[in-house]
């Protein structure tokens, strides 16, 4: 496979951190992508946001922590993450709260990033 | 068109195993070609063998098989998501040390990088939730 | 470029509807599958015509529900004039005719 800078895969995620191994998949889907040198943007909209709170302890509860893994993304070339804004507002989520710095999209430009794309993937 | 199909759901507790079949073999009667089918999270549960529905009831698996056998299908379960939920070659089965692998050899496991590629090839992807 | 958005949760779920909303484009479809053909019912539409239309959107969205799907149901006889019944054929041509899905669940 040769990296391919014409196409753009965005990558959406919306499920909470632990209601099911979803996100966890998703993230490795995204190192995947990363290790082929995709050009793959990250979305994180609905329940993800709660993906990216920095202070998760999940141990006691037997999980993975999720936002351990999305810290390292930038470390594997992934540079390019959104949030939907009106998620983090609805959930209360300040920035300081996040593990990643991450550009806050609305919907319109959300709309413009699906129509952009060439392919999606939802998790 | 080249497609690749993402099926996400299990048998039994999602419709989507089976709407994704039914795609598939529409999409090859249309005339398309199908890149890969790529079966992820609960999807995986798709290529058990050892699956044994009531004779009354669509055995997912075998429909697979049959198609893969039609059309020449490449059928790829991701490697973690099936070894964790017990869906198994028998290289892994070996290398775990589990007493049997339950694959349908129609089905091959392997790494991510198959979904990645599979995007990457194919003009069109649609996936099939949970 | 043009997206048709798949919806397949029932009613009960309001979030994937509200998300195929909101990442509406002009010119995108919307395709109901699996149980969100429950959404064609009388009492359910309305509702799913309130959850898409949010934005105040330029066009309305060409709405499609499968077939096979609502006939399997038992809702054949209530879908709404302006929803356009396809068979799996008609979904292939839907996806063939779009430039990319995706899929709200």
């Amino acid at each position: 496979m040769t990296p391919n800078t014409h196409k753009t895969l965005l990558v959406i995620l919306s499920q909470s951190p632990y209601s099911s191994s979803l996100a966890r998949e998703a993230v490795d889907y995204c190192l995947a992508a990363a290790a082929f040198e995709q050009n793959i943007q990250l979305l994180f909209i609905g329940d993800a946001v709660l993906q990216l709170l920095n202070d998760q302890q999940p141990a006691n509860i037997s999980q993975k922590n999720v936002a351990k893994t999305l810290s390292a993304l930038p470390i594997y070339g992934i540079g390019n993450f959104f949030v939907d804004h009106e998620a983090l507002v609805r959930y209360g989520l300040s920035d300081e709260q996040l593990c990643l710095p991450i550009r806050k999209v609305t919907p319109r430009q959300m709309a413009d990033m699906l129509a952009n794309a060439t392919h999606t993937l939802n998790f | 068109m080249n497609y690749s199909i993402v099926v996400l759901g299990a048998p039994f507790s999602s419709p989507s195993a089976i709407t994704a079949l039914n795609f598939t073999q529409a999409l090859l009667t249309q005339g398309h070609t199908v890149f890969r089918v790529f079966f992820y999270h609960e999807g995986v549960h798709c290529a058990n063998q050892l699956s044994t529905p009531q004779q009354d009831e669509i055995n997912l698996t075998n429909q697979w098989q049959t198609l893969k056998k039609q059309h020449n299908l490449d059928l790829v379960v991701c490697i973690a998501a099936g070894v964790k939920r017990g869906v198994l070659d028998q290289s892994e089965a070996n290398r775990h040390e589990k007493p049997c692998s339950n694959i349908n050899d129609a089905f091959d496991l392997s790494g991510l990088g198959q979904l990645v590629e599979a995007t990457e090839q194919s003009d069109r992807v649609v996936t099939f939730g949970p | 470029m043009k997206t048709l958005h798949i919806l397949n949760k029932s009613p009960k779920h309001a979030f994937p509807a509200s998300q195929c909303a909101r990442f509406y484009s002009q010119h995108d479809s919307i395709l109901l599958i699996e149980d969100a053909v429950y959404y064609t019912l009388p009492t359910t539409y309305p509702l799913f015509l309130a959850i898409t239309e949010l934005r105040a959107l330029p066009t309305k969205p060409t709405i499609y529900a499968l077939k096979e799907d609502i006939d399997a149901r038992g809702i054949s006889e209530t879908t709404p004039n302006d929803v356009k019944l396809v068979t799996y054929e008609g979904f292939v041509e839907l996806t063939a005719s779009h430039d990319k899905s995706a899929s709200w669940y």
